[in-house]
C-alpha cells in the first residue's frame, strides 16, 4: 500500500507543483500548462480534496491546518472547478483580502510572501 | 460512482506519473480575467445566511462578474464564504424564471401568460376564496430571505386588506424558539449584544451550532479570536455531532441527542453549588420563574430544583463522552471567564422544547452576570439574511404585527390599524395558523388560496410528503413567487418570476439587529419583477374584485411609484418611521438616506438621526450606549431591561425540567436521525445547486454514520443506505465518519432528489410554545441496500 501510494504521490506532487502558482500569472487564454488526468462526469462530482488528501497529502495537510483549512476555504474557491480551473491570480485573493490587494506590492504574486496553501503572514 | 475513490486515485496517479497525459483542463482564465477588469463595484449585502456580510458586486459592461468582501465592514471584515463569493453566477443563470406561468390544474403543463393575466388570476382566485370561504381560507407563507419591504407589504395586505392573520414564513422553522426564549427570559426579542463582542470574549460556549459551515464568516471571527489568544480564550463546543466547528474547541461535549436540557441544568447546578454566580446581578435584575402561567419562586427553590441535575446524574442522562468532570469544567470556564459568549442555532431551536433550551442557556448568563458587559452575551445565531429584520420585526409571523407587537393585544393592534389608516377591527384579534397548522389546514382543504414567496416548503417542511399531498390538491390555488423552479413550483398553479438580489432595492436586518440596504444596480431578466410591485398591483385588483376600498387603502401611498427604488423606499419609510417609532426596535431615524450614509447600516434601537448616523446601538439595555435604556432609567443602575414583554423590567431565570425528543429511538427504530446543512449549499439548493463549483463540492446528500455503527451493520463508505422512519424511506450514499455520536445518523438536507430528500423522513412534532418543528431529532432504522452506485445531482437542468 505504502509503495503504491508513494508512486502515486510522486506523480501527483508533480501535478500539484504544476498547479501551484509560483509567479503571478497574467490572465490569458494561452495553452494550458496544467494537465489533469481525464475524469468522467461522475468523477467530477468528487470534491478535489477527497482525492488530493491521499494523492498530495503534504499540500492537503498544509491547507487543512491553515486558517483557510480551519475556516473551510476550499480548493475551488482559489482554483475554480473543472470548467473554470485556473491558477489563482491576485484578484482571486482580493475576494476576501482587498486591503492586502491594495496595500501589498503589485509586482508580486500574493503567494511569494504568503506561502501557498499554508498562508503564513510575514511575522508568523 | 462508477469507480471507488481508491481506484480513481490509482488511475489518476498512474496517468500523471506516466506522462502527464489525459485531458488538459480548460484552465479558463475568463472568470479571472473578468474579475481583474471590473468596471464598477456596487455595495450591498450577501444574499445568504444571517451574518449579513457586506460585499461589492463587480460589474463589467453591466454584467455581474465578481464579488469581493468589504474590508471595512462591521460584520465580515472583508471575508466572504464560497456562497457569498459566487452568487453573482445566479444572476444571469439560464434557468431563471422570466415569464409568468399558469396552469388551471396541477396535472397540466404550465403556459406562459402576461403579467396582466397573471395578476387578474391571482386576484380573482384569492377574492373567490374570501367570498366563498371567508378570510381565513387564504394564506401567505413567506421567507427570512425576503426583503423587509416585501414581508411588510405582503402582511399589510393580508391582515388589513384581506382580514386574515394567516401570515407565516420559514423563520418559524428556524428561529421561533429563539424568539420565545428571548421574550420569556429577557422580555425582549433579539440579542442584546453584537458580533463586536466576539473580539472581546474569553470563553465561547457553542451549543447546537455548526457555525463553521452555517455561519462561516462569523465562525472565522471566533476562530481568529481563539487563535489570537490560544491559551486565554476557551472554546466549548456542545453537540451530539463532532463537526468542523469542533476543530477550534478546547472541550467538546458530545451528548446523546435530546439531552441538552439536562446538560444545561447541570452546568447551572455547578455554578450554584460552587458559588460561581453573581449575587449582585441576580438580586438587582433577576427573578426566578416556574410554570405556565408563570409564578415567582425563590433562589432557594431554584437550588432545590437543580438538585435533580447533579453532574453525575446529568452525565448518566447525556451519555456520549459526558463525564461529571467535563460538565464541571465547562461550567467553571463559563462562569469564571472575563467574558463569555454563547452561540447557538438550530440544534437548540429545532427541538420540541426549543424555548426551554433557549431559556436554559440564558439562565447561565443571568446566574453569572455574563451579560451586557463587553464580550459577554447570550447570542442566538439566525439562519437567514432577513429572518430578524423582515420577519421577526416586520410582522411576518401569524401572531406578531410589525415592530414586535403581539396580534392579540388590542391596544397594539389598534395602534397598527390607526397608523395604516384602516378602520379599527380590520385586523382580526386572533392569530392565524402557525406554519404546521397552516399546512395541515391546506391538507384539510381549509385553505383555498395560498401565496408562497421566496421559499420552498414542499422540500423544507418536516414530513414533507404528508404536506405535499395537500399542496397537490386541485382545490387549493397556489401562487409561487421565486427566481428558479423548485419543488414548490411543481405544486403551483401560478408561478411569478421575481427580481433577485441587486435587481431590486431593500433592507436586510441581520442577526445583530443591523439593518443594511442593497440598492438595485442591474435589471432583472425577462419580465421578472420585484415582489413589492407584484403585491401592489395584485392588491389593487383585489380591491376591485372584492369591491373593498380598504384593500386599496393598504397600497394607496405606493401607487404609481417607480418599482426599482422609489417604491421600496416609500414602503420602508412607512414601516420604519411610522410603525417602529417608539417601539424597542425603533428604526424611525433610519431612512434610506441614512443607510446610504452609513455603509455598515444601523443597529436598532436608533430613535434619532444623530444616533443612527453613529451606527445605532451596539448593546441594548446599557445606559450610555442604548438611548432607550437612558429613557427608561429610574435609578442609577447601569442596565435597564425595558423589554416590552416584562413590565417589571426584570430578567427571568426559569426552572425548566429535562425533556427528551418527541420521538426517541426504540427497538423498531433504533437510531437517532438528525439533519443539517453543509457549507457549500443554501437550504434547498435551488440557488447554490445551480453554481457548478458549489454543486460539485456537495452534489448530493450523504448520510453520516459513526464508524462503530457502520462496522456493526457492514456499511462501507459510499454504500447506498436506506433510512427509514415512521414517515417514509430514503436511500443515500454513506459517509462513514467520526462525526455523529454512536447510535445517531446525520443527513444533509439540501438535496432535491426524491430518493435523497431528507424531509421526507423527518418528524413534524413541534414545540408547544414556539411551534417550531423538531427537525433535529427523530427515530430511524438503517440498512445497507447496495454498494456504491453512480448518482446524479438533481438540480441541474431542472426546468418547469
Amino acid at each position: 500500500m505504502k509503495t503504491r501510494l508513494g508512486i502515486l504521490l510522486l506523480g501527483l506532487t508533480a501535478l500539484v507543483f504544476a498547479c501551484a502558482p509560483q509567479k503571478a500569472p497574467a490572465p490569458s487564454a494561452e495553452k494550458p500548462a496544467v494537465a489533469h488526468p481525464e475524469l468522467s462526469e461522475d468523477e467530477k462530482l468528487i470534491a478535489c480534496s477527497e482525492c488530493h488528501k491521499e494523492a498530495t497529502p503534504e499540500v492537503y495537510e498544509e491547507w487543512f491546518k491553515s486558517r483557510h483549512g480551519l475556516a473551510m476555504v476550499k480548493c475551488f474557491q482559489c482554483h475554480g472547478t473543472f470548467e473554470t480551473f485556473h491558477e489563482p491570480t491576485r484578484e482571486t485573493c482580493r475576494t476576501c483580502h482587498s486591503n492586502a490587494y491594495d496595500n501589498c506590492p503589485k509586482d508580486k504574486a500574493c503567494w511569494e510572501c504568503h506561502s501557498p496553501h499554508f498562508f503564513k503572514k510575514h511575522a508568523e | 460512482m462508477k469507480l471507488s475513490r481508491r481506484q480513481f486515485i490509482k488511475r489518476t496517479a498512474a496517468l500523471t506519473a506516466a506522462s502527464l497525459v489525459g485531458i488538459e483542463l480548460p484552465k479558463s482564465m475568463k472568470d479571472a480575467a473578468q474579475a481583474a477588469d471590473v468596471d464598477s463595484w456596487k455595495p450591498g449585502v450577501c444574499r445568504f445566511c444571517g451574518v449579513g456580510c457586506r460585499v461589492y458586486l463587480g460589474l463589467k459592461g453591466g454584467k455581474p462578474v465578481a464579488i469581493k468582501g468589504i474590508p471595512e465592514s462591521a460584520t465580515n471584515k472583508g471575508y466572504v464564504c464560497m456562497k457569498g463569493m459566487l452568487f453573482y453566477k445566479i444572476i444571469h443563470h439560464p434557468e431563471r424564471l422570466k415569464k409568468p406561468l399558469y396552469r388551471e390544474r396541477k396535472d397540466q403543463p404550465f403556459r406562459e401568460i402576461s403579467w396582466e393575466e397573471a395578476l387578474d388570476i391571482a386576484a380573482k382566485k384569492f377574492a373567490e376564496a374570501v367570498k366563498n370561504h371567508g378570510p381565513n381560507s387564504v394564506a401567505y407563507y413567506g421567507s427570512g430571505q425576503a426583503l423587509t419591504e416585501e414581508t411588510y407589504i405582503f402582511q399589510k395586505v393580508m391582515r388589513a386588506g384581506l382580514r386574515t392573520n394567516n401570515v407565516e414564513g420559514n423563520p418559524r422553522l428556524c428561529m421561533a424558539s429563539a424568539v420565545g426564549g428571548y421574550l420569556t427570559s429577557f422580555g425582549a426579542d433579539e440579542p442584546i449584544g453584537s458580533y463586536a463582542d466576539i473580539e472581546k470574549a474569553y470563553c465561547f460556549f457553542i451549543i447546537g451550532s455548526n457555525m463553521a459551515e452555517c455561519h462561516p464568516v462569523l465562525f472565522r471571527r471566533v476562530m481568529n479570536r481563539k487563535l489570537s489568544k490560544p491559551d486565554e480564550v476557551k472554546v466549548i463546543n456542545a453537540d451530539p455531532r463532532v463537526s468542523p466547528t469542533s476543530r477550534i474547541a478546547d472541550l467538546h461535549l458530545q451528548f446523546r441527542p435530546g439531552t441538552d436540557l439536562a446538560l444545561l441544568n447541570a452546568m447551572a447546578y455547578v455554578i450554584v453549588e460552587e458559588g460561581l454566580y453573581d449575587e449582585t446581578f441576580i438580586k438587582k435584575y433577576c427573578k426566578f420563574k416556574l410554570g405556565k402561567p408563570p409564578k415567582d419562586v425563590s433562589f432557594e427553590e431554584y437550588k432545590e430544583f437543580l438538585k435533580q441535575y447533579t453532574p453525575e446524574r446529568a452525565a448518566e442522562i447525556c451519555g456520549g463522552n459526558i463525564t461529571p468532570e467535563k460538565i464541571r469544567t465547562a461550567a467553571r470556564w463559563f462562569a469564571k471567564s472575563k467574558a463569555t459568549m454563547s452561540l447557538w442555532t438550530m440544534g437548540i431551536n429545532q427541538r420540541v422544547r426549543g424555548v426551554w433550551a433557549n431559556n436554559l442557556i440564558h439562565n447561565l448568563h443571568l446566574l453569572t452576570g455574563q451579560l451586557c458587559k463587553p464580550g459577554a452575551d447570550s447570542f442566538s445565531l439566525t439562519g437567514q439574511p432577513n429572518a430578524c429584520g423582515g420577519v421577526r420585526e416586520g410582522g411576518g409571523l401569524c401572531h406578531i404585527l410589525p415592530a414586535h407587537r403581539p396580534v392579540k393585544i388590542d391596544k397594539l393592534r389598534h395602534e397598527v390599524e390607526d397608523l395604516w389608516g384602516v378602520p379599527r377591527g380590520r385586523i382580526p384579534a386572533k392569530p392565524g395558523y402557525h406554519t404546521i397548522a397552516m399546512f395541515r389546514a391546506v391538507n384539510e382543504g381549509k385553505i383555498k388560496a395560498m401565496w408562497i414567496n421566496c421559499t420552498s416548503p414542499a422540500q423544507s417542511l418536516p414530513n414533507c410528503d404528508f404536506y405535499r399531498k395537500g399542496l397537490r390538491r386541485d382545490d387549493v390555488f397556489i401562487v409561487v413567487t421565486d427566481i428558479f423552479p423548485t419543488k414548490t413550483t411543481e405544486v403551483a398553479n401560478l408561478v411569478l418570476p421575481t427580481a433577485f438580489h441587486f435587481e431590486k432595492t431593500g433592507v436586510y436586518g441581520c442577526t445583530e439587529r443591523r439593518s443594511q440596504l442593497t440598492v438595485k444596480v442591474i435589471d432583472p431578466p425577462g419580465e421578472a419583477k420585484p415582489e413589492v410591485w407584484i403585491v401592489r398591483e395584485w392588491a389593487l385588483r383585489l380591491a376591485k374584485e372584492l369591491n373593498d376600498p380598504v384593500i386599496k387603502k393598504c397600497v394607496e401611498p405606493f401607487i404609481g411609484l417607480e418599482e426599482g427604488y422609489e417604491l421600496p423606499k416609500a414602503i420602508w419609510e412607512e414601516y420604519s418611521q411610522k410603525l417602529t417609532k417608539g417601539r424597542d426596535n425603533d428604526l424611525s431615524a433610519v431612512t434610506y438616506e441614512v443607510l446610504k450614509q452609513r455603509p455598515d447600516g444601523v443597529q436598532w434601537p436608533a430613535p434619532t438621526k444623530e444616533h443612527a448616523l453613529k451606527g445605532g446601538t451596539y448593546k441594548k439595555f446599557v445606559r450610555g450606549i442604548d438611548p432607550l435604556a437612558d429613557k427608561h432609567a429610574k435609578g442609577d443602575d447601569p442596565y435597564v431591561f425595558y423589554g416590552p414583554a416584562h413590565k417589571d423590567h426584570k430578567l427571568y431565570i426559569w426552572l425548566r425540567p429535562y425533556k427528551g425528543a418527541a420521538e426517541e429511538p426504540d427497538a423498531e427504530y433504533p437510531f437517532f436521525l438528525s439533519t443539517g446543512r453543509v457549507i457549500d449549499h443554501w437550504h434547498t439548493s435551488s440557488m447554490t445547486g445551480r453554481i457548478p463549483e458549489l454543486l460539485r463540492a456537495n452534489p448530493y446528500a450523504y448520510v453520516e454514520i459513526n464508524p462503530k455503527d457502520a462496522r456493526r451493520l457492514g456499511i462501507n463508505p459510499n454504500d447506498m443506505v436506506e433510512i427509514e422512519t415512521r414517515r417514509g424511506k430514503i436511500v443515500l450514499p454513506a459517509k462513514v465518519y467520526e462525526g455523529p455520536i454512536e447510535g445517531m445518523v446525520f443527513i444533509y438536507w439540501h438535496d432535491m432528489h426524491e430518493e435523497r430528500m431528507a424531509n421526507r423522513v423527518t418528524k413534524d412534532a413541534f414545540d408547544p410554545g414556539s411551534k417550531e418543528p423538531e427537525f433535529k431529532i427523530c427515530a430511524c432504522r438503517i440498512r445497507k441496500v447496495s454498494g456504491p452506485k453512480p448518482l446524479r445531482p438533481y438540480v441541474v437542468g431542472h426546468k418547469m
